[in-house]
């Protein structure tokens, strides 16, 4: 993952005027589905990453459907880290640059899943979406940025937090296994984020109305999100 | 309101919304900026503080907390920092209260800045401590937008003011021709049948322009050739055609309307000059050389006599009759002495010494005009004397019809003006078709002491003597005014003569328009008129007055209407609301068939003008009919009311 980049990816475009009206139409049908969801995804999406990545795109996406359905609602929440880190792991890895043909691209679940590639935040937000798809509180989820000691690069996983305050478990696409922070010496954390997790702030800041977001890459996700909802 | 204000109204209005919407999206869009540049100053903050509260072991040191969040409080920008617990207690905040600067408080009502928060999970490592959230302070942005939006609406304002201007002339050039046009159409409204020139570019307008020049044009060439014929009427009628003198018919016909011109002689004249043995020498030479010798003999004696706006006539044969009024005994006898000189310079030059001679009878009346047939019989009784005194004489019959003279009417006239005994009467003027009545010609009579009246004919020439008409005039003008105060306004207006003497004081002439103008409710009942003589002295000055007049409301008419031969372009300039014909017309019109056909052709051409012609001295209602057939306006005289005191 870069920091910076100055284009927009050149694989779907939109036109601005299409995102208004097409939520209204799907708020219409009543066909909006949780944005980020592996069952959300609608037949048309399907038809359309189909057209656009290859014939395959069908395959992984109903494969993602498929972990999801099967996985269920386990005993314990620290039961279901494993199976998505591994399952979403299984994504083969790409830069951005090659992968989008631009520096740094944050993609939804979907777009992962029927691209076949990611890097780091790819990952991170797949297995985000997932974990809280299967009903794990978006309050125990949290990104972090982080350096990654062997290579240097700026790096980003996703961190279960138990409870607040306590030690989290890394969910990384370089590692298979599930590990607790402190047997992470190869990532040093940088920042912390989750822009869904905005209810206990307002709770106890109720006079401040609070930005939606505070991370622009986020955002973007966010909008596609509600984008793959109209198909 | 004009089409040019209207127009212009409209199109700066449509300006002032156009650069009103302008500022108003300009103010809008600039303010959802300000609240974007807040916000993402406020997630800034958010961040740095964030990533800086978390080299902290926790965040229970609330004073090393605040110590760290002082210098980026400190910096001004922010109206909140609040650093949370992990269970959402507040641990610090520092808040600054909201303010809006120097920016007035609608402003910031109108358009307000309430940029979004922004918060940022405090990790300490792995382990989460807090939160941070900032809230910007708006009050930097609200002076910018205060201040940009004064300055875009400044260049706004004057952008609006350029732009108005520039429509302003755009209009101006763009409506000039319909100004043309209203003028035109005005001119046309007061009878003046203008054309423009110039077309206007404007397509509608210039077939409006050519649709108005050509009827403007038809008139105008119709009232020409009716003008024309009625002039070739009246030549016919009236003018000799050998001398181009006035004929009998002509010279009495002007005579009597001479003899009415009351306010503006003090004297009156009349001069036969008499050929004899006329008859045998035409026999003898040929009627063409007496041809020659009659023109010739009328040459010299307009020659003499014009100068004093005399009319000549010749009456018959060899005889000729010269009349003027208001003429001094001396200058009457200069007159008469360059006459028979002249006269009988011709007979020695041409040679006829032996065969003609002539003489010359001359009467002057003093006072009082007199009535037509007493001056003329007291000038045949001077020629009855000149014919005994021999060849080439002339004899003056002087008539002083002054009672006690001059100077006592003077007297009398001032004892009048100060104990204010004249009167006014009216006499009703009835219109054609229909007989109503739709004006009364106002006469003044002066009482004596004894309280006997006094006829205007007989004070009016001796007040003319003394220059006392423009004092006269005034009076009887304030007078006329008063009582058209009191005077229902359901009657018909009053019309008054004015003497040209009146109007050739400009001191007089200033304060009889004065008198009009202070009373201008009262003017459109009023009616100024003035003889035919009387607007002859000075026809430029009879124009002057009459447009002012008609400027004030009221109506200007011709009265006394002889038909002299300047008069018909006279009656074009002056454009009268009406015109009386002279007497003698009404006298002639039953018995003369050219007189009939001369005055319709008068009201031939003075329809499309608008003016409408009455008859004066209509004594019997027998006449009437004969008066609608002609096309009459309508009549005055015994038969129309008697005067009555009003």
């Amino acid at each position: 993952m870069r920091v910076e980049d100055a284009r927009e990816p050149q694989t779907l475009r939109w036109a601005p005027w299409i995102v208004p009206c097409a939520v209204l139409l799907a708020a219409a049908l009543g066909a909006a589905g949780e944005p980020g969801f592996s069952r959300s995804i609608t037949p048309g999406l399907v038809a359309a990453y189909n057209a656009h990545f290859g014939r395959g795109a069908q395959g992984r996406l109903e494969g993602w459907q498929g972990f999801v359905r099967r996985t269920g609602a386990p005993a314990t929440e620290a039961g279901l880290l494993s199976p998505v880190n591994r399952f979403v792991n299984r994504v083969p890895s790409e830069t951005d640059q090659d992968h989008w043909g631009v520096e740094d691209y944050w993609a939804t679940p979907a777009e992962t899943f029927a691209s076949n590639g990611g890097d780091c935040e790819d990952y991170a937000i797949a297995k985000y979406f997932t974990l809280k798809e299967l009903g794990i509180p978006v309050a125990r989820l949290r990104l972090v940025y982080a350096r990654a000691q062997f290579s240097g690069d700026a790096h980003l996983v996703l961190a279960y937090y138990a409870t607040p305050g306590a030690e989290p478990m890394i969910l990384d696409n370089l590692e298979s296994d599930i590990k607790p922070a402190s047997d992470r010496p190869d990532l040093t954390p940088v920042y912390t984020f989750n822009d869904e997790d905005m209810q206990m702030t307002q709770r106890n800041a109720p006079s401040i109305r609070l930005s939606p977001t505070t991370n622009r890459k986020w955002a973007s996700v966010l909008d596609k999100l509600q984008r793959e909802l109209t198909f | 309101m004009t089409l040019y204000r209207q127009l212009l109204l409209g199109v700066s209005a449509l300006f002032f919304v156009l650069l009103a919407g302008v500022e108003a999206i300009y103010l809008s869009n600039s303010r959802q900026q300000f609240e974007q540049q807040l916000a993402s100053v406020a997630q800034d903050a958010a961040t740095a503080l964030a990533l800086r509260l978390g080299g902290l072991k926790d965040l229970k040191d609330r004073t090393l907390v605040e110590t760290m969040l002082n210098p980026v409080f400190d910096r001004g920008y922010f109206q909140e920092i609040r650093v949370l617990s992990l269970d959402g207690e507040t641990l610090v905040r520092r808040t600054l209260p909201p303010a809006t600067g120097d920016v007035p408080a609608w402003f910031a009502k109108l358009f307000p800045l309430n940029p979004p928060g922004a918060q940022s999970l405090v990790s300490t490592g792995w382990r989460e401590t807090g939160r941070v959230i900032v809230l910007s302070h708006p009050h930097f942005a609200y002076q910018q937008l205060w201040h940009s939006g004064s300055q875009t609406l400044a260049w706004m304002l004057a952008v609006y003011a350029v732009a108005v201007l520039l429509v302003m002339a755009f209009l101006a050039m763009l409506l000039r021709p319909l100004r043309e046009l209203e003028r035109a159409a005005a001119a046309i409204g007061q009878r003046e049948f203008v054309t423009i020139d110039r077309l206007p570019r404007a397509r509608e307008l210039a077939s409006v322009v050519t649709a108005m020049n050509s009827m403007s044009g038809k008139i105008g060439r119709m009232i020409e050739h009716e003008t024309a014929r009625a002039e070739a009427l009246r030549r016919e009628a009236f003018i000799d055609p050998l001398t181009s003198l006035y004929n009998r018919r002509g010279f009495d016909q002007q005579l009597q309307s001479l003899l009415r011109s009351d306010g503006e002689a003090a004297s009156s004249a009349l001069a036969i000059v008499e050929f004899q043995k006329f008859g045998e020498f035409n026999a003898r030479v040929g009627f063409q050389r007496g041809d020659e010798v009659i023109a010739l003999f009328a040459r010299t004696i307009v020659g003499a006599c014009e100068a004093r706006g005399a009319i000549c006539g010749r009456l018959g044969g060899a005889n000729f009759a010269v009349a003027a009024i208001d003429i001094g005994e001396a200058e009457l006898q200069t007159m008469l002495e360059g006459l028979c000189h002249g006269l009988g310079f011709v007979l020695a030059e041409q040679g006829l010494e032996s065969d003609l001679s002539f003489h010359c009878g001359a009467t002057r009346h003093e006072g009082a005009l007199p009535a037509f047939s007493a001056l003329l019989a007291a000038a045949d009784q001077a020629l009855e004397r000149a014919r005994a005194q021999g060849d080439g004489q002339y004899e003056v019959a002087i008539f002083d019809s002054t009672d006690g003279g001059s100077q006592a009417w003077r007297a009398r006239i001032e004892l009048a003006f100060e104990q204010d005994r004249f009167v006014l009467y009216a006499q009703e003027v009835r219109g054609l078709p229909g007989r109503a009545p739709v004006h009364a010609e106002v006469t003044v009579r002066m009482l004596r002491e004894g309280g006997e009246p006094v006829s205007a004919g007989v004070f009016l020439p001796m007040a003319a003597r003394h220059g006392m008409i423009g004092q006269l005039d005034h009076h009887v003008t304030a007078k006329l005014l008063a009582h058209l105060a009191t005077r229902p306004a359901s009657l018909p207006p009053l019309a008054l003569n004015i003497s040209a003497r009146s109007i050739a004081d400009p001191e007089a002439y200033r304060r009889l328009l004065a008198l009009i103008e202070a009373r201008r409710d009262l003017a459109p009942r009023l009616i100024i008129e003035m003889t035919e003589f009387g607007a002859l002295q000075d026809s430029k000055l009879s124009q002057r007055f009459s447009r002012d007049v008609q400027r004030l409301g009221a109506g200007f008419a011709l009265d006394n209407f002889g038909m002299r031969q300047e008069s018909l372009i006279l009656v074009h300039a002056l454009k009268p609301r009406y015109i009386k014909l002279s007497p003698g017309y009404s006298r002639e019109l039953a018995g003369s068939a050219d007189c009939r056909f001369l005055v319709a052709a008068i009201v031939r051409a003075a329809q499309p003008l608008d003016i409408g012609i009455y008859a004066q001295a209509v004594e019997d209602e027998s006449l009437v009919p004969l008066l609608e057939k002609l096309g009459l306006a309508g009549y005055q005289g015994y038969a129309s009311a008697r005067p009555a005191p009003l």
